[in-house]
């Protein structure tokens, strides 16, 4: 794990003009994003096709943070304009900014299509993108400090619960999908004086049956079921969450009558959506968990800290004192 | 009869800190949350050390061990907290409540094992 952790977010990109994919590419960099180019493949494809790309895109990504699209006609006759109404409605939380060829606006649009997209710019005025990709993408600052800690006390954690396992952790990145991974995922509250929400973990229930049957973990590898799975996950968390608290929540914060409001979640099971009713991005972590002895497959888990309630990052640095009073885990302290 | 229960929700931890324990020639007892361990604690009078969590479902470690001692007037049976928190204020209830001492997770056995043996008489 690099000192270095920079924040970045995850952008699906169909573009098919080569000056503008230039200026897009500048424009990434700029802000961190890491653009996933979609090809509509060779010229004999249609609009069905073309969607059914991107579809497969969508389906393989569960933690975008916008898309963008052209306004011209690609070499298969596609437009982005065609586009946009299937890719609102399969994922209608994550921003669309539209290419457009004579205008930034959207107008002669027609209405559904002007509902469907977040902003437009044109290769002319690309200054407008960035403040599209700062209103919509990086709305949220989150502090490098912070993302860099919690991917410290989560690989410890993974590492205190399943033995001699290498952990690799992508930079962390913002994302707007509200798109559940895998099968399993846990919920914490994450409360404090400059935060409020929830911390996510979500992963695959058969990828951690195989790790309790690898004999790595501290459950009896002979028939594991779902609730074992579930032990595992509930563990992680568990630690995780007493490693944020103990190393960024002050001890001697008042946490006030704020605390007292709540949303409500929502679970789409048939959609696998969830809502914490909030559209700001959220941080995310994706890790991998790989035996080098090839007892298990690669586990993979997302973490998302989600501050749907209360966001004061200009207050995270006042609780800096809790973690000189950090513990060492697994030392005995009597009274 | 066992000479140590451990009380936590989670299996995981369980299974590990049990598992220890037997392998270190002692006996043990689980229960998944603190009701179960007042319970379990009430039937048998042979437990010298209980080893809890403190955030778990149903009743927490820390009301446990304050009905250990109010309720059950049971003050001389041994216990240690093993918990994610490492709070003063949580300790400081934790101490005041008669707990003997904090080990803040992850749970290295081999770094306890002599202070265990010591405080159940092995």
């Amino acid at each position: 794990m690099s000192n270095e952790t920079t924040i970045v977010s995850k952008v699906l990109v169909h573009e098919c003009n080569e000056e503008a994919l230039s200026a897009l590419k500048t424009i990434c960099t700029k802000h961190n994003l890491v653009g996933l180019k979609v090809s509509t493949g060779d010229n004999s494809i249609g609009i069905k096709d073309a969607t059914n790309e991107i579809d497969d895109v969508l389906k393989s990504n569960v933690d975008l943070g916008a898309i963008f699209l052209a306004e011209d006609i690609d070499q298969n006759g596609v437009s982005g304009i065609d586009l946009c109404l299937n890719i609102r409605k399969a994922r209608p939380e994550l921003p669309i900014f539209l290419r457009r060829i004579e205008t930034n606006s959207d107008k002669e649009l027609p209405s559904e299509i002007s509902e469907a997209i977040t902003g437009c710019y044109d290769i002319n005025n690309i200054s407008v993108l960035d403040e599209l990709i700062d209103a919509y993408i990086c709305s949220m600052y989150y502090p490098v400090e912070l993302a860099h800690g919690i991917q410290e006390v989560s690989t410890d954690a993974f590492s205190n619960i399943i033995h001699d396992t290498k952990i690799h952790c992508d930079l962390p990145y913002l994302v707007k999908d509200q798109i559940i991974y895998g099968e399993l995922f846990s919920l914490i509250p994450l409360e404090s004086n400059w935060c409020r929400g929830y911390m996510m973990l979500q992963t695959t229930e058969n990828e951690i049956l195989e790790l309790i049957r690898s004999g790595r973990t501290g459950i009896s590898a002979d028939r594991p079921s779902s609730r074992d799975t579930n032990s595992i996950l509930n563990e992680i968390t568990n630690m995780i969450w007493g490693g944020i608290k103990s190393r960024y929540f002050s001890t001697n914060e008042d946490t006030g009558d704020s605390h007292r409001t709540q949303v409500p979640i929502i679970v789409n099971h048939s959609q696998k959506h969830i809502s914490f009713g909030s559209t700001e991005p959220q941080l995310c972590f994706k890790y991998t968990l790989k035996d080098p002895e090839k007892k298990f497959s690669d586990i993979i888990l997302y973490q998302r800290l989600v501050f749907n309630l209360s966001w004061s990052p200009e207050k995270f640095a006042e609780s800096d004192q809790a973690v000189d009073d950090f513990v060492d885990g697994g030392e005995l302290e009597f009274f | 009869m066992a000479q140590i229960l451990v009380v936590d929700d989670s299996a995981t931890v369980r299974n590990e800190v049990s598992s220890f324990i037997t392998s270190n020639g002692m006996t043990c007892e689980v229960a998944v949350d603190g009701k179960d361990g007042l319970e379990k604690l009430k039937k048998d009078p042979a437990i010298k050390l209980i080893i809890s969590d403190v955030n778990m479902p149903n009743m927490d470690g820390l009301t446990m061990v304050e009905k250990v001692r109010g309720e059950q007037g049971n003050a001389t049976v041994n216990i240690i907290m093993l918990t994610t928190e490492s709070d003063p204020r949580m300790k400081q209830r934790g101490k005041a409540a008669g707990v003997k001492g904090w080990i803040v997770k992850p749970f290295k056995g081999d770094n306890v094992v002599g202070s265990i043996k010591k405080l159940v008489g092995a």
